[in-house]
Protein backbone atom coordinates (compact mmCIF):
# COMPACT_ATOMS: atom_id res chain seq x y z
CA UNK A 1 0.00 0.00 0.00
CA UNK A 2 2.55 2.22 0.89
CA UNK A 3 4.46 1.36 -2.19
CA UNK A 4 1.59 2.41 -4.44
CA UNK A 5 1.10 5.69 -2.56
CA UNK A 6 4.79 6.11 -3.06
CA UNK A 7 4.37 5.16 -6.84
CA UNK A 8 1.15 7.56 -7.20
CA UNK A 9 3.07 10.11 -6.17
CA UNK A 10 5.98 9.78 -8.24
CA UNK A 11 3.57 10.17 -11.09
CA UNK A 12 1.60 13.07 -9.90
CA UNK A 13 4.80 14.79 -9.50
CA UNK A 14 6.08 14.13 -13.38
CA UNK A 15 2.42 15.28 -14.27
CA UNK A 16 2.52 18.13 -12.51
CA UNK A 17 6.37 19.12 -12.93
CA UNK A 18 5.38 18.57 -17.08
CA UNK A 19 1.97 20.23 -17.08
CA UNK A 20 1.44 22.94 -14.48
CA UNK A 21 5.26 24.79 -14.81
CA UNK A 22 4.82 26.09 -11.56
CA UNK A 23 7.67 27.76 -9.76
CA UNK A 24 8.55 25.97 -6.40
CA UNK A 25 8.77 28.44 -3.88
CA UNK A 26 7.82 31.67 -3.41
CA UNK A 27 12.12 32.47 -2.79
CA UNK A 28 12.78 31.06 -6.17
CA UNK A 29 9.79 33.12 -7.94
CA UNK A 30 10.93 35.90 -5.64
CA UNK A 31 14.48 35.60 -6.58
CA UNK A 32 13.53 34.79 -10.62
CA UNK A 33 11.72 38.40 -10.69
CA UNK A 34 14.79 40.35 -8.77
CA UNK A 35 17.14 39.01 -11.45
CA UNK A 36 14.66 39.87 -14.24
CA UNK A 37 14.50 43.24 -13.11
CA UNK A 38 18.11 43.91 -12.82
CA UNK A 39 18.60 42.82 -16.13
CA UNK A 40 19.77 46.06 -18.53
CA UNK A 41 17.52 44.72 -21.44
CA UNK A 42 14.78 44.34 -19.42
CA UNK A 43 14.76 47.96 -17.76
CA UNK A 44 14.78 49.70 -20.91
CA UNK A 45 11.59 48.39 -21.09
CA UNK A 46 10.46 49.55 -17.13
CA UNK A 47 10.33 53.23 -17.53
CA UNK A 48 6.43 53.50 -17.44
CA UNK A 49 4.41 51.88 -15.55
CA UNK A 50 4.49 47.72 -15.38
CA UNK A 51 3.31 45.09 -14.06
CA UNK A 52 4.58 41.47 -13.28
CA UNK A 53 1.97 39.43 -14.25
CA UNK A 54 3.45 35.52 -13.65
CA UNK A 55 6.54 33.34 -12.62
CA UNK A 56 6.33 30.11 -13.78
CA UNK A 57 8.65 27.26 -15.43
CA UNK A 58 8.76 27.42 -19.16
CA UNK A 59 10.63 26.19 -22.58
CA UNK A 60 13.01 28.02 -24.22
CA UNK A 61 14.54 26.49 -27.56
CA UNK A 62 17.57 27.99 -28.69
CA UNK A 63 19.70 27.79 -31.91
CA UNK A 64 22.83 28.80 -32.86
CA UNK A 65 25.89 28.55 -35.08
CA UNK A 66 24.21 25.45 -35.94
CA UNK A 67 23.92 23.80 -32.63
CA UNK A 68 20.26 23.53 -30.89
CA UNK A 69 19.19 22.92 -27.19
CA UNK A 70 16.16 23.42 -24.99
CA UNK A 71 15.86 24.38 -21.56
CA UNK A 72 13.15 24.35 -18.63
CA UNK A 73 13.83 27.57 -16.98
CA UNK A 74 11.88 30.33 -15.00
CA UNK A 75 9.97 32.69 -16.72
CA UNK A 76 8.93 35.77 -15.26
CA UNK A 77 6.15 37.64 -17.66
CA UNK A 78 6.01 41.30 -17.36
CA UNK A 79 3.23 43.78 -19.00
CA UNK A 80 5.14 46.69 -19.69
CA UNK A 81 3.03 49.29 -21.46
CA UNK A 82 2.81 48.40 -25.48
CA UNK A 83 5.24 45.16 -25.11
CA UNK A 84 4.82 41.94 -22.99
CA UNK A 85 7.88 40.86 -21.98
CA UNK A 86 8.87 36.83 -21.08
CA UNK A 87 12.14 36.80 -19.12
CA UNK A 88 13.97 33.71 -19.10
CA UNK A 89 15.89 33.31 -15.81
CA UNK A 90 18.73 30.92 -14.44
CA UNK A 91 18.60 30.70 -10.79
CA UNK A 92 21.72 29.08 -10.15
CA UNK A 93 24.39 31.84 -12.48
CA UNK A 94 21.48 34.97 -11.28
CA UNK A 95 21.55 35.67 -15.14
CA UNK A 96 19.12 36.73 -17.35
CA UNK A 97 18.73 34.21 -20.45
CA UNK A 98 16.51 35.34 -22.94
CA UNK A 99 13.97 38.24 -22.94
CA UNK A 100 11.15 37.77 -25.59
CA UNK A 101 8.61 40.15 -26.27
CA UNK A 102 5.25 39.99 -27.67
CA UNK A 103 3.83 43.63 -29.06
CA UNK A 104 0.15 45.00 -28.09
CA UNK A 105 -1.94 46.05 -31.00
CA UNK A 106 -4.50 48.92 -30.41
CA UNK A 107 -7.20 47.77 -31.06
CA UNK A 108 -6.76 44.50 -30.15
CA UNK A 109 -10.17 43.09 -32.14
CA UNK A 110 -10.63 44.38 -35.64
CA UNK A 111 -14.39 44.52 -37.18
CA UNK A 112 -14.63 43.76 -40.49
CA UNK A 113 -13.09 45.72 -43.52
CA UNK A 114 -16.42 46.37 -45.81
CA UNK A 115 -15.19 49.45 -47.24
CA UNK A 116 -15.59 49.60 -51.14
CA UNK A 117 -11.75 50.36 -51.66
CA UNK A 118 -11.10 47.10 -50.34
CA UNK A 119 -8.60 45.19 -52.54
CA UNK A 120 -10.16 41.59 -53.67
CA UNK A 121 -7.96 38.36 -53.34
CA UNK A 122 -5.29 38.28 -55.49
CA UNK A 123 -4.89 41.73 -55.21
CA UNK A 124 -5.54 44.14 -57.90
CA UNK A 125 -2.63 46.43 -60.50
CA UNK A 126 -2.72 50.19 -59.37
CA UNK A 127 -5.19 52.52 -61.35
CA UNK A 128 -3.23 55.71 -60.54
CA UNK A 129 -1.30 57.60 -63.65
CA UNK A 130 1.73 56.75 -62.07
CA UNK A 131 4.97 54.60 -63.20
CA UNK A 132 4.98 50.93 -62.56
CA UNK A 133 6.68 50.32 -58.94
CA UNK A 134 10.04 47.94 -59.62
CA UNK A 135 12.52 46.91 -57.02
CA UNK A 136 10.08 44.00 -56.03
CA UNK A 137 11.80 40.91 -55.37
CA UNK A 138 10.56 37.66 -55.93
CA UNK B 1 6.99 -9.12 -6.20
CA UNK B 2 4.24 -9.73 -8.95
CA UNK B 3 2.42 -6.25 -7.38
CA UNK B 4 5.33 -4.36 -7.62
CA UNK B 5 6.44 -5.25 -11.01
CA UNK B 6 2.41 -4.63 -11.97
CA UNK B 7 2.41 -1.34 -9.66
CA UNK B 8 5.71 -0.23 -12.01
CA UNK B 9 4.73 -1.59 -15.22
CA UNK B 10 1.49 0.83 -14.85
CA UNK B 11 3.74 3.78 -13.58
CA UNK B 12 6.34 3.08 -16.42
CA UNK B 13 2.98 3.25 -19.09
CA UNK B 14 1.83 6.36 -17.52
CA UNK B 15 4.93 7.77 -17.56
CA UNK B 16 5.37 6.66 -20.99
CA UNK B 17 1.56 7.90 -22.01
CA UNK B 18 2.74 11.43 -20.79
CA UNK B 19 5.80 11.25 -22.72
CA UNK B 20 4.55 10.31 -26.39
CA UNK B 21 1.74 13.20 -25.28
CA UNK B 22 4.13 15.49 -25.31
CA UNK B 23 6.78 14.66 -28.16
CA UNK B 24 4.30 12.99 -30.40
CA UNK B 25 2.71 16.39 -31.55
CA UNK B 26 5.60 17.24 -34.20
CA UNK B 27 5.04 13.81 -35.86
CA UNK B 28 1.83 15.41 -37.53
CA UNK B 29 4.39 17.88 -38.64
CA UNK B 30 6.11 15.54 -40.76
CA UNK B 31 3.59 13.51 -41.93
CA UNK B 32 1.80 17.27 -43.16
CA UNK B 33 5.52 18.39 -44.81
CA UNK B 34 5.32 15.74 -47.15
CA UNK B 35 2.78 16.83 -48.93
CA UNK B 36 4.30 20.08 -48.63
CA UNK B 37 6.37 22.56 -51.11
CA UNK B 38 9.78 21.36 -49.99
CA UNK B 39 11.64 24.47 -51.33
CA UNK B 40 10.31 27.22 -53.27
CA UNK B 41 13.64 29.03 -54.15
CA UNK B 42 17.52 27.91 -53.73
CA UNK B 43 18.85 31.55 -53.99
CA UNK B 44 19.73 34.55 -52.19
CA UNK B 45 19.09 38.04 -54.04
CA UNK B 46 21.99 39.72 -55.49
CA UNK B 47 22.84 42.93 -54.24
CA UNK B 48 21.76 44.43 -57.19
CA UNK B 49 17.99 43.12 -56.22
CA UNK B 50 18.29 44.61 -52.67
CA UNK B 51 19.41 47.64 -53.65
CA UNK B 52 16.42 47.78 -56.24
CA UNK B 53 14.58 47.70 -52.63
CA UNK B 54 16.38 50.05 -51.29
CA UNK B 55 15.69 52.65 -53.93
CA UNK B 56 11.92 51.56 -54.59
CA UNK B 57 9.35 54.92 -54.13
CA UNK B 58 5.95 53.42 -53.41
CA UNK B 59 3.22 54.71 -56.09
CA UNK B 60 1.70 56.42 -53.54
CA UNK B 61 4.59 58.52 -52.66
CA UNK B 62 5.02 59.43 -56.30
CA UNK B 63 1.48 60.42 -56.41
CA UNK B 64 1.77 62.29 -53.60
CA UNK B 65 4.38 64.37 -54.58
CA UNK B 66 2.81 64.62 -57.95
CA UNK B 67 -0.22 66.34 -56.06
CA UNK B 68 1.99 68.03 -53.96
CA UNK B 69 3.89 69.61 -56.81
CA UNK B 70 0.06 71.18 -58.44
CA UNK B 71 -0.62 72.38 -55.09
CA UNK B 72 -3.09 69.94 -53.90
CA UNK B 73 -3.99 70.64 -49.99
CA UNK B 74 -3.72 68.12 -47.66
CA UNK B 75 -7.20 67.22 -47.71
CA UNK B 76 -7.09 66.83 -51.59
CA UNK B 77 -4.80 64.68 -51.56
CA UNK B 78 -6.12 62.26 -48.89
CA UNK B 79 -9.30 63.28 -51.19
CA UNK B 80 -7.47 61.69 -54.07
CA UNK B 81 -5.51 58.95 -52.78
CA UNK B 82 -9.05 57.28 -51.10
CA UNK B 83 -10.33 57.56 -54.73
CA UNK B 84 -8.04 54.56 -56.00
CA UNK B 85 -7.59 53.01 -52.46
CA UNK B 86 -4.74 54.54 -50.99
CA UNK B 87 -4.53 56.11 -47.88
CA UNK B 88 -1.69 58.14 -45.91
CA UNK B 89 -0.41 59.90 -42.86
CA UNK B 90 0.49 63.27 -43.63
CA UNK B 91 1.83 64.00 -40.85
CA UNK B 92 4.62 61.91 -41.44
CA UNK B 93 4.15 60.77 -45.04
CA UNK B 94 3.38 56.63 -44.35
CA UNK B 95 1.62 55.78 -46.86
CA UNK B 96 -0.55 52.14 -47.81
CA UNK B 97 -2.98 50.50 -50.33
CA UNK B 98 -5.54 49.07 -48.26
CA UNK B 99 -8.78 49.10 -46.13
CA UNK B 100 -8.37 50.48 -43.13
CA UNK B 101 -11.20 49.83 -40.36
CA UNK B 102 -14.02 52.73 -40.83
CA UNK B 103 -14.28 55.88 -38.43
CA UNK B 104 -17.71 53.96 -37.73
CA UNK B 105 -16.57 50.56 -37.23
CA UNK B 106 -13.76 51.99 -34.74
CA UNK B 107 -16.75 53.77 -32.84
CA UNK B 108 -18.25 50.17 -31.94
CA UNK B 109 -14.89 49.11 -31.16
CA UNK B 110 -14.43 51.79 -29.06
CA UNK B 111 -18.08 51.29 -27.39
CA UNK B 112 -17.32 47.64 -26.51
CA UNK B 113 -13.92 47.56 -25.19
CA UNK B 114 -13.83 51.59 -24.10
CA UNK B 115 -11.08 53.90 -25.65
CA UNK B 116 -8.73 52.52 -23.44
CA UNK B 117 -9.10 48.72 -23.63
CA UNK B 118 -5.99 46.77 -23.42
CA UNK B 119 -5.87 42.62 -24.37
CA UNK B 120 -3.68 42.38 -21.33
CA UNK B 121 -5.18 44.59 -18.36
CA UNK B 122 -7.93 43.17 -16.39
CA UNK B 123 -9.03 46.60 -14.89
CA UNK B 124 -10.02 48.42 -17.97
CA UNK B 125 -13.03 47.33 -20.75
CA UNK B 126 -15.14 45.30 -20.55
CA UNK B 127 -13.56 41.77 -20.34
CA UNK B 128 -9.84 41.12 -20.68
CA UNK B 129 -8.73 39.07 -23.55
CA UNK B 130 -6.61 36.19 -22.99
CA UNK B 131 -3.69 35.78 -25.27
CA UNK B 132 -1.81 32.50 -26.04
CA UNK B 133 1.27 32.56 -28.27
CA UNK B 134 4.02 30.53 -29.92
CA UNK B 135 7.14 32.80 -31.22
CA UNK B 136 10.14 32.25 -33.08
CA UNK B 137 12.76 35.21 -32.84
CA UNK B 138 16.51 36.04 -33.93
CA UNK B 139 18.37 37.14 -30.74
CA UNK B 140 20.10 39.94 -32.23
CA UNK B 141 18.40 43.45 -32.64
CA UNK B 142 21.06 45.05 -34.26
CA UNK B 143 21.65 43.50 -37.38
CA UNK B 144 18.77 42.56 -39.30
CA UNK B 145 17.10 45.19 -41.50
CA UNK B 146 14.11 42.98 -42.97
CA UNK B 147 12.87 39.68 -43.84
CA UNK B 148 11.65 38.04 -46.63
CA UNK B 149 9.67 34.79 -46.28
CA UNK B 150 7.09 32.36 -47.41
CA UNK B 151 3.91 31.81 -44.96
CA UNK B 152 0.74 29.65 -45.24
CA UNK B 153 -1.82 30.15 -42.67
CA UNK B 154 -4.04 26.78 -41.19
CA UNK B 155 -7.79 27.14 -41.33
CA UNK B 156 -7.73 29.96 -38.41
CA UNK B 157 -10.96 28.54 -36.93
CA UNK B 158 -12.25 31.42 -34.87
CA UNK B 159 -15.78 30.78 -32.69
CA UNK B 160 -17.38 33.77 -29.69
CA UNK B 161 -17.26 30.93 -27.13
CA UNK B 162 -13.63 29.66 -28.54
CA UNK B 163 -10.40 31.50 -30.31
CA UNK B 164 -11.92 34.69 -30.56
CA UNK B 165 -9.21 36.27 -32.51
CA UNK B 166 -6.43 34.85 -34.07
CA UNK B 167 -3.41 36.31 -36.32
CA UNK B 168 -0.14 35.13 -37.94
CA UNK B 169 2.28 37.36 -38.53
CA UNK B 170 5.82 38.87 -39.18
CA UNK B 171 6.87 41.92 -36.76
CA UNK B 172 9.66 44.06 -37.64
CA UNK B 173 10.89 46.56 -34.98
CA UNK B 174 12.81 47.80 -32.07
CA UNK B 175 12.49 49.84 -29.31
CA UNK B 176 13.60 53.38 -29.45
CA UNK B 177 13.28 55.26 -26.00
CA UNK B 178 12.17 54.12 -22.70
CA UNK B 179 8.43 55.33 -23.34
CA UNK B 180 7.58 54.24 -26.91
CA UNK B 181 7.65 51.38 -29.07
CA UNK B 182 8.49 50.89 -32.54
CA UNK B 183 6.81 48.44 -34.99
CA UNK B 184 5.55 47.40 -38.19
CA UNK B 185 4.13 43.44 -39.56
CA UNK B 186 2.74 42.03 -41.79
CA UNK B 187 0.76 38.50 -41.71
CA UNK B 188 -3.08 37.25 -42.00
CA UNK B 189 -5.83 37.39 -39.42
CA UNK B 190 -9.18 36.50 -38.67
CA UNK B 191 -11.30 37.03 -35.95
CA UNK B 192 -15.41 36.82 -34.50
CA UNK B 193 -16.22 40.19 -35.99
CA UNK B 194 -14.20 39.56 -39.13
CA UNK B 195 -14.67 35.91 -39.68
CA UNK B 196 -12.60 35.53 -43.12
CA UNK B 197 -8.61 34.83 -43.21
CA UNK B 198 -7.19 38.39 -44.55
CA UNK B 199 -3.89 39.34 -45.37
CA UNK B 200 -2.52 42.75 -42.72
CA UNK B 201 -0.31 44.94 -42.10
CA UNK B 202 -0.02 47.13 -38.94
CA UNK B 203 2.04 49.76 -37.97
CA UNK B 204 1.74 51.01 -34.75
CA UNK B 205 2.34 54.12 -35.25
CA UNK B 206 1.57 55.13 -38.15
CA UNK B 207 -1.82 54.06 -40.12
CA UNK B 208 -2.51 50.97 -37.54
CA UNK B 209 -4.44 47.89 -39.24
CA UNK B 210 -4.64 47.99 -42.54
CA UNK B 211 -6.26 44.86 -44.53
CA UNK B 212 -5.17 44.07 -48.19
CA UNK B 213 -7.29 41.18 -48.96
CA UNK B 214 -8.67 37.69 -48.72
CA UNK B 215 -6.18 34.50 -48.47
CA UNK B 216 -6.47 30.92 -47.73
CA UNK B 217 -5.05 27.78 -45.85
CA UNK B 218 -3.27 26.34 -48.94
CA UNK B 219 -1.90 29.02 -50.50
CA UNK B 220 1.81 30.06 -49.63
CA UNK B 221 2.51 34.03 -49.71
CA UNK B 222 5.57 35.79 -49.93
CA UNK B 223 5.99 38.69 -47.38
CA UNK B 224 7.73 41.12 -47.60
CA UNK B 225 9.44 44.05 -45.16
CA UNK B 226 12.46 46.02 -45.90
CA UNK B 227 14.18 48.29 -43.76
CA UNK B 228 15.87 51.43 -46.75
CA UNK B 229 18.60 53.16 -45.78
CA UNK B 230 16.68 56.75 -46.43
CA UNK B 231 16.26 58.55 -42.68
CA UNK B 232 13.41 61.04 -42.63
CA UNK B 233 11.70 62.77 -40.05
CA UNK B 234 10.06 59.86 -38.61
CA UNK B 235 12.65 57.76 -39.03
CA UNK B 236 13.71 55.05 -41.26
CA UNK B 237 11.34 54.51 -44.24
CA UNK B 238 10.65 50.91 -44.70
CA UNK B 239 8.29 49.03 -47.42
CA UNK B 240 6.00 45.62 -47.15
CA UNK B 241 4.88 43.86 -50.62
CA UNK B 242 2.33 40.70 -50.40
CA UNK B 243 3.10 38.42 -52.99
CA UNK B 244 5.35 41.14 -54.78
CA UNK B 245 2.84 43.63 -54.66
CA UNK B 246 4.00 46.85 -52.73
CA UNK B 247 1.32 47.35 -49.90
CA UNK B 248 2.38 49.88 -47.63
CA UNK B 249 5.43 52.04 -46.30
CA UNK B 250 6.40 54.11 -42.78
CA UNK B 251 8.86 54.58 -40.82
CA UNK B 252 10.56 52.68 -38.10
CA UNK B 253 13.39 54.02 -35.58
CA UNK B 254 16.17 51.60 -36.37
CA UNK B 255 17.52 50.26 -39.62
CA UNK B 256 18.35 47.32 -37.83
CA UNK B 257 15.68 45.63 -35.84
CA UNK B 258 14.06 42.67 -33.94
CA UNK B 259 12.63 40.51 -36.38
CA UNK B 260 10.34 37.30 -35.63
CA UNK B 261 7.20 35.08 -37.03
CA UNK B 262 4.81 34.15 -34.40
CA UNK B 263 1.56 32.69 -33.73
CA UNK B 264 -1.05 34.63 -31.60
CA UNK B 265 -4.70 33.78 -30.49
CA UNK B 266 -7.20 35.66 -28.34
CA UNK B 267 -10.08 34.22 -25.96
CA UNK B 268 -12.60 36.22 -24.54
CA UNK B 269 -14.02 34.01 -21.90
CA UNK B 270 -13.13 34.47 -18.38
CA UNK B 271 -11.61 31.16 -18.42
CA UNK B 272 -9.42 30.66 -22.03
CA UNK B 273 -10.61 28.53 -24.17
CA UNK B 274 -9.37 27.42 -27.44
CA UNK B 275 -10.75 26.31 -30.28
CA UNK B 276 -9.23 22.92 -31.69
CA UNK B 277 -7.70 24.66 -35.41
CA UNK B 278 -7.57 22.80 -38.52
CA UNK B 279 -4.45 22.49 -40.77
CA UNK B 280 -0.79 23.83 -39.86
CA UNK B 281 0.63 27.23 -40.49
CA UNK B 282 3.83 27.31 -42.35
CA UNK B 283 6.61 29.33 -42.76
CA UNK B 284 9.54 28.20 -45.21
CA UNK B 285 12.09 29.54 -47.57
CA UNK B 286 12.79 32.90 -44.64
CA UNK B 287 15.96 34.88 -45.21
CA UNK B 288 16.93 37.92 -43.51
CA UNK B 289 18.35 41.25 -45.01
CA UNK B 290 21.79 42.09 -43.86
CA UNK B 291 24.09 44.98 -44.65
CA UNK B 292 23.54 45.50 -48.10
CA UNK B 293 22.33 41.70 -48.69
CA UNK B 294 20.95 38.71 -47.24
CA UNK B 295 21.38 35.79 -45.32
CA UNK B 296 19.01 32.55 -44.85
CA UNK B 297 17.43 32.19 -41.79
CA UNK B 298 18.66 29.19 -40.47
CA UNK B 299 20.45 27.70 -37.44
CA UNK B 300 23.63 29.71 -37.98
CA UNK B 301 21.04 32.48 -36.80
CA UNK B 302 20.99 32.81 -33.39
CA UNK B 303 17.69 32.31 -32.77
CA UNK B 304 14.78 31.32 -30.51
CA UNK B 305 11.62 29.67 -29.72
CA UNK B 306 9.19 29.95 -27.24
CA UNK B 307 5.52 29.34 -25.98
CA UNK B 308 3.12 31.40 -23.32
CA UNK B 309 1.25 30.25 -21.25
CA UNK B 310 2.15 26.40 -19.80
CA UNK B 311 0.53 24.76 -21.10
CA UNK B 312 0.37 26.24 -24.58
CA UNK B 313 -2.59 25.34 -27.11
CA UNK B 314 -0.14 26.09 -29.69
CA UNK B 315 2.46 23.63 -30.67
CA UNK B 316 5.27 24.24 -32.72
CA UNK B 317 8.16 22.20 -34.72
CA UNK B 318 10.74 23.47 -37.19
CA UNK B 319 13.71 22.15 -38.97
CA UNK B 320 16.05 23.01 -41.79
CA UNK B 321 14.46 22.32 -45.15
CA UNK B 322 16.64 23.64 -48.23
CA UNK B 323 18.74 26.41 -47.01
CA UNK B 324 16.53 27.59 -44.15
CA UNK B 325 14.11 27.27 -41.21
CA UNK B 326 10.70 25.70 -42.17
CA UNK B 327 8.31 26.73 -38.96
CA UNK B 328 5.40 24.71 -38.09
CA UNK B 329 2.92 25.76 -35.64
CA UNK B 330 -0.75 25.07 -34.91
CA UNK B 331 -3.32 24.79 -32.21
Amino acid sequence: MTERLFVTGVIILIFATLVSGCVETEDEKAEAVRIALENTTVREYLSGEYEIQDVYYGTLTSASGGVERSERLPVVTIDAGDVRLWVFVDLEKEAVVAVAKNYKRTPAIVLPATQPGSTPPGGEAPTVPVPTPTGTHR
Amino acid sequence: MNGKVGVWAVSVLLAMLLVSAVVAVPGAAEQYESADPVVIRECLPAKEEVEKLNEFESPVAILIDELKSKNYTTEDITRELAKQGYGWDPKTGACWKGTPPSSEEMKIIQKIRGSDYSPFDAEVGTRALEQALQMMYVTNNNVYRGINTYMKPSQMIVEQEGTYQHVITTHVGRKPNPSTECWTEVGVARSVPDNVKQRFTYDNDEGGWQFHGETDSSTYRNYIIYVTDTYESSGYLYHIWIDGEWVRSGHLAFRENDVNYANEIWSDESVPAWTDDSGIAVYQDGFLYQGNGAVWWNAEVPTQWFSSPVPCPIRESHSIVGNAWKYFTWI
